[in-house]
């Protein structure tokens, strides 16, 4: 049985070789190129700015590096709650897609990076900052609803394991995601993302949901490709 | 084992995505669907709200799917308490009994079938069922959860309740949906769905069973049906 499973798991992967580099995979008009992105970032507990850049492959996958700050109102650092934290992040991103037929296609977005968040409220506490591995799986579908507007939606599932100071899962969280976009020129977008749902973390002593959203530009690369 | 249902699921999916591409252009094979709704639970009965999901690949024009889904109970999303009495005469802040609230989520292997209704062009009918791996459970509100001792609050619920705060195993969701099929726009279809959802060997201070009802809002974004 269990050789039957990895079996079934090589193919899969295989599929995704295929499906990810194989010209056929491509999107109908993707244009290779590269974008830089900026966003304002609100949640339920603070506020930030994201930044991010992303080479966009012929074949429409999009490898990107990014990087945000953020001052949270409420923040857990070793299962313990803080009033008040500054958060870092760095990752490493990467969209490929998976199916396309226009107007719509379904897009796996992955990333993977590191958070630090520090307690700027206890000054005297032992233990001030906490170092994350924070990854979120994407299941996208992108639509095309005109020449100008971009809708995308579906679920992400987001990981995120304090490595410092205690070795825990901080946050488990299942989000739906809204988004639209506007494309202002040809390489320039508009967009605004709404993502909410339950978090889990820290054997339930985390915040136990999240609702956060962007509101960004995107300049570069085709302005209607998957954001 | 959970691990093993996830790794085939991606696989299906995977392997579909890659098959694809070698689809003829209509009608849709084997596309993608998206599946994201609001359910409103009568589970372990109280009302309460959340989000649910489901993602993956549709087969044969959107007859067969499969993919991943989920649902959530968000805990400070829901105002619903549940009291308890401690056992063995024990005492938290002073209470004997105390007001609990509870969330739960699930995750895992999504399939669904789905038909267009005889004679009702404009309405799809699907049957989708998940079966995960999560859990349901209660924890301490408001002022109860600053502990006496400055300790974790996971750590007072575990003492107090003897680990039975919470039950985590297989969940079981499955329902019946009406897809609203627009002519112009089938790649939207807005539903409503209604769902039964059970967590088999369910056992916690508080009850022994989180089954029941729900009812669905949704919008699928998806190929095919």
């Amino acid at each position: 049985m269990l050789l039957r499973m990895r079996t079934t798991a090589a193919c899969g992967l295989i599929g995704l070789c295929i499906s990810t580099f194989s010209p056929a995979a491509s999107a109908q008009t993707a244009r290779a190129g590269a974008s830089v992105n900026a966003a304002l970032l609100a949640s339920d507990v603070g506020a930030g700015l994201g930044f991010d850049a992303r080479w966009h492959l012929p074949g429409g996958q999009q490898l990107g590096l990014g990087a945000s700050a953020a001052w949270l109102g409420t923040a857990y650092v070793g299962g313990r709650k803080v009033h008040a934290a500054f958060s870092g992040q760095a990752q490493l991103s990467a969209l490929f897609p998976l199916l396309e037929r226009r107007p719509l296609s379904l897009d796996l977005r992955i990333s993977s990076g590191l958070r630090v968040l520090r307690d700027t409220a206890e000054r005297e506490a032992s233990d001030r900052t906490a170092l994350r591995s924070v990854s979120e799986l994407g299941l996208l579908a992108h639509v095309r609803l005109d020449e100008r507007h971009l809708l995308r939606g579906g679920p992400l599932l987001t990981l995120e394991f304090e490595l410092k100071p205690t070795f825990a899962v901080a946050d488990q969280a299942q989000l739906l995601t809204l988004g639209v976009g506007r494309a202002l020129t040809r390489d320039l977008l508009l967009y605004a993302t709404v993502d909410a749902g339950g978090s889990y973390g820290f054997d339930g002593d985390n915040g136990k949901a999240m609702v956060r959203g962007a509101l960004g530009l995107r300049f570069g690369g085709d302005a209607l490709s998957a954001f | 084992m959970m691990f093993k249902h996830i790794l085939l699921t991606n696989s299906l999916v995977l392997l579909c995505a890659a098959a694809a591409h070698a689809a003829p252009e209509q009608p849709v094979p084997v596309g993608g669907f998206v599946d994201l709704e609001w359910r409103a639970f009568a589970l372990a009965g109280h009302l309460s709200h959340g989000p649910a999901f489901a993602a993956g690949v549709s087969l044969w024009n959107g007859t067969l799917r499969l993919g991943v889904g989920g649902l959530s109970r968000p805990g400070p999303w829901n105002p619903a308490s549940f009291d308890v009495e401690l056992p063995d005469g024990q005492s938290y802040r002073g209470q004997r009994t105390l007001s609990l609230r509870s969330d739960g989520a699930m995750a895992g292997v999504h399939a669904a079938l789905a038909f267009e209704l005889p004679g009702v062009p404009w309405l799809a009918l699907t049957l989708p069922v998940t079966v995960g791996y999560g859990g349901f459970g209660f924890y301490l509100q408001g002022a109860d959860r600053k502990t006496p001792d400055g300790r974790r609050v996971s750590e007072w619920e575990d003492e107090l309740f003897d680990g039975r705060d919470s039950h985590l195993g297989i969940v079981i969701d499955a329902g019946v949906r009406v897809n609203w099929v627009m002519a112009e726009t089938r790649w939207l279809r807005p539903y409503l769905g209604i769902y039964y959802t059970t967590v088999p060997g369910f056992s916690t201070v508080v009850r022994n069973d989180y089954s029941g009802l729900s009812v669905a809002l949704g919008v699928e974004l998806g190929h095919g049906l």
